[in-house]
């Protein structure tokens, strides 16, 4: 019961480490997915006097992916009923040219302001709509939930090994007098320490167990898939084999880790 | 024959206050049965620690098996106690295992093969006559039966030297002539160098024996 008990307080403090590394992996995709359709949806107008060669904007601005002229026919066509043929063609005339730029990422409000001033040093261009108010909110919203995330997660880190360190410790109290008795008949460090490795070899693994089942349990969930579809990403919020192996990676470093540099110290 | 134990001006003590064994010389051959007594609190059991490198030298030397304890490092100490048995009051058994693993440790410790640590394990426990409960663990025996497991596993790896500490301290007669007939027999037929700390020499004793007394922090050898 008691070495139940050590194995239950291990394995749930490897399994907030575990949890808090895969919950960061998913928000980070989560991000980046979202990130991804704010990209492939974000576009600049620039109006300009003088006619817009793709290559040259591309050149200057080497985030640039596409500058598309946008048709000023369909306001003019809204305008026909009010206006006479000649005042829309004098209008035609008069009219400057709008493009849409379109970016191969999402930038930061600096990289923005940069790109929207380098854009009006150019020659007929004379006004560049970033949207820069809408998107700095949603850029810095990111930006603070990922800072959010990442605090938490360094918090949870540092708690579980603080905890896994001092339930190592009670294993060694706890199997103290064995492994005194197996030094006095000469074995070396390793061997009288076999039992904590061994421990932490098996608690490792149900730890990885228990958060690949989680995840791969509430990669289903119709809540889970509504929030996604809400906010239009769809990450993958667990690779079974490739991720149940890293996290098995990690919980196995951590764990053997500790009990080496433990052992290290004993010894 | 060469010395098994060899001390120089040995000095043993807990503090700088307080001297246990002063500036002791003696030495003990190899194929020797020696008894070692004192007083209680004279440094009987802290001369045999030091033997198996369970305490720092403080002065003088100490040679076990040729072996300097003063200055040995961690894996030279390993590998000396693999070449000795140590037999404790309190016999020292892990708990948590049966006999036939207790009775396996040291061969185990010197990677031996499972079938050979199996054979040699039979063989000692029906020569210390608990054959018949192998399987048990430590805690469902008496205490004679325990420290006659502690017997066998000190005599598990054919050691060079048997350092047994007040082995019959804790027992009642019969078991303790029972340890004393597997001590007599591993000094007579293995040769084995046997030291023996106790309050007591048991009074018909088989093979000839050397007698050291602590007194004082000296050691004096009484014929």
């Amino acid at each position: 019961m008691k070495s139940l008990k050590s194995h239950i307080s291990l394995t749930i403090a490897l399994f907030a480490i575990l949890f808090t590394v895969q919950l960061f992996t998913v928000v980070v995709r989560l991000i980046d997915g979202y990130e991804e359709r704010l990209r492939s949806t974000y576009a600049m107008v620039i109006i300009s006097h003088a006619v817009l060669d793709e290559a040259v904007i591309k050149n200057k601005i080497s985030s640039a992916t596409a500058l598309t002229v946008l048709s000023s026919e369909e306001i003019l066509a809204e305008l026909a009923s009010d206006l006479s043929e000649k005042q829309i063609t004098l209008l035609k005339a008069t009219l400057p040219n709008f493009y849409e730029l379109t970016l191969n990422h999402f930038p930061s409000p600096e990289a923005l302001e940069k790109i929207r001033r380098t854009l009006l040093k150019t020659e007929g261009i004379f006004q560049v709509e970033s949207f820069a108010n809408r998107h700095d909110q949603v850029y810095r919203l990111l930006l603070l939930i990922r800072t959010m995330v990442n605090l938490f997660g360094a918090l949870v880190i540092i708690i579980a090994a603080l905890l896994i360190h001092k339930e190592m410790r009670l294993w060694q109290f706890n199997h103290y007098d064995r492994m005194h008795i197996m030094a006095l008949f000469g074995a070396p460090v390793w061997l009288r320490s076999a039992v904590l490795f061994k421990f932490a070899l098996m608690d490792a693994f149900f730890a990885t167990l228990i958060t690949v089942a989680f995840f791969f349990f509430i990669q289903d969930q119709a809540r889970l898939v509504e929030f996604f579809q809400a906010i239009g990403v769809q990450p993958v919020v667990l690779y079974p084999l490739q991720e149940g192996l890293l996290l098995f990676g990690i919980a196995l470093a951590t764990a053997l880790g500790l009990a080496l540099t433990l052992v290290v110290r004993k010894s | 024959m060469g010395n098994v134990i060899v001390a120089r001006e040995l000095t043993l003590a807990y503090s700088n206050e307080e001297t246990i064994i002063n500036r002791a010389d003696f030495t003990i051959a190899a194929g020797d049965f020696v008894f070692i007594t004192g007083a209680s609190g004279s440094g009987k059991s802290t001369l045999l620690k030091s033997m198996y490198g369970e305490l720092t030298i403080y002065g003088g030397d100490l040679y076990v098996a040729g072996v300097a304890i003063k200055s040995i490092k961690s894996s030279k100490l390993n590998f000396l106690r693999r070449h000795i048995g140590i037999v404790f009051q309190d016999y020292k058994l892990i708990k948590e295992w049966d006999i036939e693993k207790n009775v396996m440790l040291p061969l185990i410790i010197s990677g031996y093969a499972k079938d050979i640590c199996e054979t040699q394990v039979q063989k000692l426990l029906s020569h210390v006559k608990l054959s018949h409960q192998i399987g048990k663990f430590p805690l469902e025996l008496s205490g004679g039966e325990q420290q006659r497991v502690a017997m066998a596993r000190a005599l598990a790896h054919n050691p060079i030297l048997i350092l047994a500490d007040e082995p019959t301290g804790n027992l009642d007669d019969y078991s303790a002539g029972l340890i004393w007939n597997l001590l007599e027999g591993a000094n007579e037929q293995l040769k084995t160098t046997v030291v023996v700390v106790t309050h007591h020499i048991p009074e018909t004793f088989g093979v000839k024996y050397r007698h050291l007394h602590i007194e004082s922090g000296s050691i004096y050898e009484i014929s």
